[in-house]
């Protein structure tokens, strides 16, 4: 199955850019995307840029409405993403957990729509 | 036929667990194998008050319900289920040839030769993944309920719904999204990873707890104690132990609800009032219930892995052991709950410690005081500010300080707190017998 996992931090709760935390984590990230795609269970993956910078569209009775800032406010954003192999929702798990992030933000798992 | 029929109605529930997890291991669709167990019993239903109940119950519903999956495989129409049907069909014929046994053959035939029933240590692994299954961390406390209930303990939709008090419309949309998520989200049928064990564990006897808990003091009912779901959670338990006989906590779980099952009788006297610890017919204690627990205690506490349940098991212990409650052992229970206050420090486990404290010395009016004292500090978390027995207690300390105008408005707030009949009309005997005074 493929999951998506989704990763959601807040900028004040990780560590400080320029700081010794900040380039382990760093590290930390490196070594994660390394490891699972040595795996094979890596299909892609992305940070994003800060929510400053993203834009809402929506379209309604045919208007495009666009919106400065994220879909929500919310104490933690949505920052990166893995789109992952796994057999099964544990294992799945097993992956999230290891997302440097997951110590401090949360990782939600979504398993990937299939159309048959 | 009706003592057929509700031969067939125990036979569901006891066979539920082993058929739907011996259709697990082949089919790993939970809403299928679900559905073709319920066909079976319908089957059965059909030809058992006939052609009378077959000497093996499990190997007829098995292969009947096996049939019932051909036939819905069969018809499927997409590319996915034509795939699972040749690897179904594969595995069936490759294995042992378990659809030798038509179900059709074997009702006329009457008695069945030697079934083909998977080993019954097999069997063990494939219940202990389906209730792993049930109670999947990614599934919310309401889903590991009722799916445990429906799966393994074989209740229907409706009996589920009525135990909870809710629709059997609610129940039944529960347990479809529960189903739904373990499918979408992909819940293995599987044994968990090693170090996921523990806490795999923990979520199921937790869930366990929770049924039993919501049996003891049934809330919004009219009984006291709501004794099938608490044969339920026991039949539950009793299945962990079973497949997990190394697990101390289990084994403590089973012990704990033993023990208090124990009393059941004595809770409710004739007049249908509620009886407290202190003035219960202790005669009318289960004596083969009270030695159970106590040889599962001890079973458990020699593994040398103690927990919540077995220290919970050993203070219900205390009071099976005293002949009349004045024999009770207060201090050795004040030091239990003061081990378990040290793994789960929660202030109703923080009160206990509190009432066993003060159980220890009842006339020294100091004590009585100053553990007011220490109970009043507490009421403010919030798991007590709407936790009936708390303003129970609190009251009772009142009474024994005299105070009684304050000792009448604490039993108002208890009264307001809880929805079960018994438990109201006991509460309110006592706060109009303080009017009297």
């Amino acid at each position: 199955m493929q999951y998506m996992l989704l990763i959601y931090g807040s900028e004040s709760l990780g560590p400080t850019p320029g700081s010794d935390a900040f380039t382990q984590y760093i590290a930390a990230y490196t070594a994660f995307t390394a490891e699972i795609k040595e795996s094979g269970a890596m299909i892609a993956g992305d940070g994003l840029q800060g929510v400053a910078t993203a834009t809402t569209v929506s379209v309604r009775n045919g208007k495009t409405e666009i919106v400065d800032g994220p879909f929500a406010e919310t104490k933690e954003q949505f920052g990166g993403y893995y789109l992952i192999e796994a057999k099964d929702l544990d294992e799945a798990t097993l992956i999230a957990a290891k997302i440097p992030t997951a110590k401090h933000g949360r990782i939600e798992i979504r398993p990937v729509m299939v159309f048959n | 036929m009706p003592n057929v029929k509700q031969k067939i109605h125990d036979i569901a529930k006891l066979d539920s667990g082993y058929v739907i997890a011996s259709l697990m291991s082949k089919l790993h669709d939970l809403q299928l194998c679900e559905d073709c167990y319920q066909d079976a019993i319908l089957a059965a239903l059909q030809y058992w008050p006939k052609n009378g109940v077959p000497s093996h119950t499990k190997a007829w519903l098995i292969t009947t319900a096996h049939r019932k999956a051909l036939d819905i495989l069969r018809r499927g129409q997409n590319f996915r289920s034509k795939q699972d049907l040749i690897i179904y069909e594969a595995q069936l014929t490759a294995g042992e040839n378990t659809l030798k046994w038509q179900a059709d053959e074997i009702t006329h035939r009457g008695n069945v030769p030697s079934p083909h029933i998977p080993a019954a240590n097999i069997m063990d692994d494939e219940q202990l993944k389906l209730i792993f299954m049930c109670c999947h961390p990614a599934l919310n406390r309401q889903a590991q309920i009722a799916l445990s209930l429906k799966i393994i303990g074989g209740l229907t939709t409706q009996e589920i719904a009525s135990a909870f008090l809710t629709s059997e419309t609610t129940m039944a949309q529960r347990l479809v999204r529960a189903k739904q998520k373990i499918k979408a989200a992909g819940i293995s049928f599987k044994l968990p990873h090693l170090d996921q064990l523990v806490s795999r564990v923990d979520v199921i006897l937790s869930t366990i707890y929770f049924i039993y808990n919501e049996s003891y003091v049934a809330t919004k009912s009219d009984a006291l104690t709501n004794v099938n779901l608490a044969n339920e959670a026991m039949a539950l338990c009793r299945n962990v132990c079973h497949f997990m006989p190394n697990n101390a906590e289990a084994k403590g779980l089973l012990a704990l609800i033993l023990l208090q099952i124990s009393r059941i009788d004595a809770r409710v006297n004739e007049a249908g009032e509620f009886v407290t610890l202190a003035q219960q017919d202790r005669r009318l204690w289960r004596v083969e219930q009270v030695s159970e627990g106590k040889a599962l205690l001890i079973a458990a506490l020699t593994q040398q892995n103690i927990g919540k349940y077995q220290l919970l098991a050993a203070i219900n212990c205390c009071h099976a052991d005293a002949k009349h409650y004045k024999n009770t052992d207060w201090p050795q229970i004040k030091l239990l709950y003061e081990q378990l206050y040290k793994l789960e420090p929660s202030p109703i486990i923080l009160m206990n410690v509190i009432i066993s404290d003060a159980q220890t010395n009842l006339a020294d009016m100091d004590l009585q005081y100053k553990l007011l004292g220490q109970l009043v500090l507490i009421e403010r978390e919030n798991e007590l500010a709407n936790y009936q027995p708390f303003y129970a207690v609190k009251a009772d300390f009142q009474i024994r300080l005299a105070q009684i105008s304050a000792a009448i408005i604490t039993l108002d707030k208890a009264i307001q707190l809880t929805q079960n009949t018994i438990e109201i009309a006991y509460l309110t005997k006592k706060r109009d017998q303080l009017c009297l005074h």
